[in-house]
């Protein structure tokens, strides 16, 4: 704990430093186009990529750890332990929603549920929405038996959620290849001989180039974008290691920025600094240990 | 401050060959060493010392003995009742040991062997590996055929092996059709190609069955999106190649893996998708099915499906077919947080999570006897961690399936050589106590022989003697021969726990 706390505090004091030198630094002439360079995959098939369970073999450690990662979180089996269970379950009719329910979604900000469907890579989605009670929503509690018509919405969350909370989804027929967000979202298609060079394994150190991880991290953080050639409001087949800025449309302008809360506008104004003013001192991985679940000790502190 | 336990065991001056204490994996806390457990380490010195002493040896060099190992069990049954068969006599004498174990005295089949494609996964390195003084290598060449070949053949007893599979799936075709053949199929660390390879080069260079292997086509492999179901025809297609062309000797299965991307696990009862794998495979001619159940936290969100409770109707209702349990369906290992909490183990009935459910089954099916509970990992990890849930699973597979329904598995090379775990089967015992209080029976040589080899003889199909005869004079036995006459030794043959004789 001791040296997680001195890392820490490392950590604050160098990006602090770094965020009061970089006003000092000479504005760069001409803002970067985020779109310029790299490559993408729009509209190309899904590659062939190792899936979780293949990895999670060799890598037990992260195994242990991972069932309560708020990444693998995203989408979760419909447990009755669950908080977002208890939650709708009540509601009017929530019992019956719950017993129906495949998946839970969400439960800080809301609470939803989900069931299999009949096709391939799609999830029909509750409409009923359970709102914690110190959720800071004006939104009223909606009965999961009342208002809502259909109750499973077939299409709701492929047009909506799959793309952050699914993994590798076919914008074709928006249909994911595996429930929740598997190893492929963040470290992309890994070849077998990433144990001779993990740098094979993107995000596997801190010396990534920040603007990939911008990217990978931007797919789904940079909440508001859409793709252009999609529309749809998560990436077009982003395969770690593209530019996402391509297709992802984003507005990092200042006058953006300065209108949202200040979650968002930590990262909006983090990747902002790396794809359009050239800063890469600082990316995510600086600070955040995605398998370290340092959401929660960031809570914590 | 946390320490590695070797730092804290350099700084007592402790150098046990056994763990005498939960070793944290730096996700949680690690528990203060409990008083039996410094009870045990503190004789386990003092012993050391006593008998080094007599003998006129330093006590480090005494440790790495037969002798040394021969202590810390008897310190381990001194302070927690007589766990494993060893006497006073062995901790002075290494021919008491030789005496008392001879080699040859069992004829082990493991069912559980593996070797990677090349790469290091650095299961080598694993914590309880390291605490147990071994040190082994980790890299590409540790987990390499070649160092397969040495550390189950020659530094140990295993007579032969069963090639197991890991999740992954072969590629049939390219994009333009064309069937792929050998690496170019791909397939994860051990694909069903490379098994079958190495399997025929062991037989060939023994000049006899030395080596089966497994295939990892599996039900949810190929998959038809537009119909949401198993793609049947490619499914068949490489079921058909793994038998023919492979001559694999058993299916491995991993329900809770999705490598053909299908959106899910699978379970053996479901008869839409595992039961004309099932049909299929009988007409192929091949009736075992090796599946991996237990250890679910080897899946991100599929962990359910290595549950065992799938097997009951589907052996029901295959009686034609065998199934093997691997790991007897042990939820979750030592080294995993899971495992100490509350409610995994209840020592007041034995039973801990998943394997109690494997036991229900029988219990509700007496008549049911094409299932094997295998005991690879769940065996020598339970061993040397918690000796009493040790007793509990070969006490309750015995009682439950029988002795002649065990079956010896190691999940080596991954732990390196076999013979820690099989010299801890030999010393294995369950205790009076145990026995009494539920139901076991104490584990007699010839419990021992059918576990290590003669279930897995019937199993696959051969004759145990004419293969007892056959093996000595084979040219692996030869090659052993000449290995052992160098000097050749396993790794962790200095180390206490294996003896360098193997």
């Amino acid at each position: 704990m001791k040296q997680f706390g001195l890392r820490l505090i490392l950590s604050v004091l160098i990006v602090s430093l770094e965020l009061a030198v970089a006003p000092l630094q000479p504005r760069e002439q001409q803002d970067l186009d985020p779109a310029q360079g790299g490559e993408d995959h729009v509209g190309q098939p899904i590659p062939p990529y190792m899936t979780g369970d293949e990895c999670l073999f060799c890598h037990r450690d992260i195994g242990k750890s991972w069932p309560t990662n708020p990444h693998q979180l995203t989408l979760r089996p419909a447990l009755p332990d669950d908080p977002s269970s208890t939650l709708l379950s009540q509601l009017s009719g929530g019992d019956e929603l719950l017993e129906q329910a495949d998946f839970l979604m969400g439960g800080q900000r809301v609470a939803r549920a989900l069931k299999r469907s009949a096709k391939y890579g799609r999830l029909e989605l509750s409409l009923a929405r359970a709102f914690p009670a110190d959720a800071s929503s004006n939104e009223p509690q909606q009965s999961a038996k009342d208002s809502l018509d259909p109750v499973w919405h077939a299409s709701h969350f492929a047009d909506r959620c799959a793309g952050c909370h699914c993994t590798a989804v076919d914008a074709q027929n928006r249909a994911f290849s595996s429930v929740g967000l598997d190893c492929y979202v963040c470290h992309g298609v890994v070849d077998l001989n990433h144990t001779k060079d993990t740098r094979q394994v993107l995000l596997s150190t801190k010396n990534q180039p920040a603007k990939q991880v911008a990217a990978i991290c931007g797919q789904c953080h940079l909440r508001g974008g859409h793709s252009k050639s999609s529309s749809l409001p998560y990436p077009n087949t982003f395969v770690p290691g593209d530019n996402l800025f391509r297709d992802f449309q984003v507005d990092l302008s200042e006058q953006n920025i300065q209108s949202m809360v200040p979650i968002e506008w930590h990262i909006f104004e983090n990747v902002r600094d790396i794809v359009v003013l050239g800063r890469e001192q600082v990316t995510c991985l600086s600070c955040h240990q995605v398998h370290g679940n340092d959401v929660f000790r960031h809570r914590e502190v | 401050m946390w320490i590695p336990k070797w730092q804290r065991d350099k700084e007592r001056g402790v150098d046990s060959p056994v763990p005498t204490q939960a070793v944290s994996n730096e996700e949680f806390i690690p528990r203060q060493q409990n008083a039996k457990q410094k009870e045990w380490e503190q004789l386990i010195g003092e012993l050391a010392d006593e008998k080094s002493k007599k003998l006129g040896m330093q006590r480090r060099d005494f440790m790495r003995s037969s002798m040394g190992m021969a202590t810390a069990f008897l310190a381990s049954n001194m302070i927690y009742g007589p766990n494993w068969e060893v006497d006073a006599a062995e901790t002075l004498e290494p021919a008491a040991t030789e005496d008392k174990f001879p080699k040859g005295e069992y004829f082990i089949v493991d069912v559980q062997t593996h070797f990677t494609d090349g790469v290091a996964i650095g299961f080598r390195n694993a914590t309880f590996i390291r605490n147990m003084d071994f040190d082994l290598k980790d890299d590409a060449d540790a987990y390499s055929f070649t160092n397969f070949v040495k550390e189950i053949f020659f530094d140990s007893e295993t007579s032969i092996a069963v090639i197991s599979g890991v999740p992954g799936r072969e590629t049939n075709k390219n994009l333009a059709g064309k069937v792929l053949e050998g690496r170019d199929r791909r397939g994860g660390i051990l694909p069903s190609w490379l098994m079958s390879q190495r399997k025929e080069e062991l037989n060939e260079m023994a000049g006899g069955t030395r080596a089966f292997c497994q295939g990892n086509c599996a039900p949810n492999h190929y998959w038809n999106r537009q119909e949401n179901a198993p793609d049947f025809p490619q499914l068949f297609e490489q079921m058909e190649r793994e038998v023919k062309k492979y001559g694999i000797d058993s299916w491995k299965w991993y329900c809770h893996t999705d490598p053909g991307r299908s959106g899910d696990g699978f379970r053996m009862d479901d008869e839409k998708m595992a039961y004309p794998f099932f049909e299929k495979s009988k007409e192929l001619g091949l009736n075992v099915f090796s599946v991996h159940k237990g250890f679910s936290a080897q899946s991100r969100t599929l962990g359910h499906y290595a549950h065992p409770g799938d097997i009951e109707k589907a052996a029901k209702d295959h009686p034609d077919l065998t199934f093997i349990v691997y790991h007897s369906a042990l939820k979750h290992g030592p080294g995993e947080p899971q495992f100490r909490r509350d409610g995994f183990f209840d020592p007041t009935t034995g039973d801990f999570e998943w394997h109690a459910e494997l036991m229900k089954i029988k219990e509700r099916n007496p008549e049911m006897s094409n299932v094997y509970p295998e005991i690879g990992s769940s065996f020598g990890l339970l061993a040397i961690a918690h000796p009493v849930m040790c007793q509990h699973l070969i006490g309750k597979n015995v009682k439950y399936f029988g002795a002649d329904h065990v079956v010896w598995g190691t999940d080596c090379l991954w732990w390196g050589s076999p013979q820690w775990v099989i010299d801890a089967m030999k010393r294995f015992q369950i205790s009076d106590e145990l026995c009494e209080k539920f139901g076991y029976a104490k584990l007699t040589k010839e419990d021992k022989a059918k576990i290590f080899g003669l279930n897995a003889a019937k199993i696959y199909g051969f004759d145990v003697n004419e293969r007892l005869k056959a093996i000595p004079r084979d040219s692996l036995s030869d090659l052993k021969s000449a290995y052992l006459h160098r000097g050749g030794q396993p790794d962790n043959a200095a180390q206490g726990w294996v003896r360098g004789t193997a």
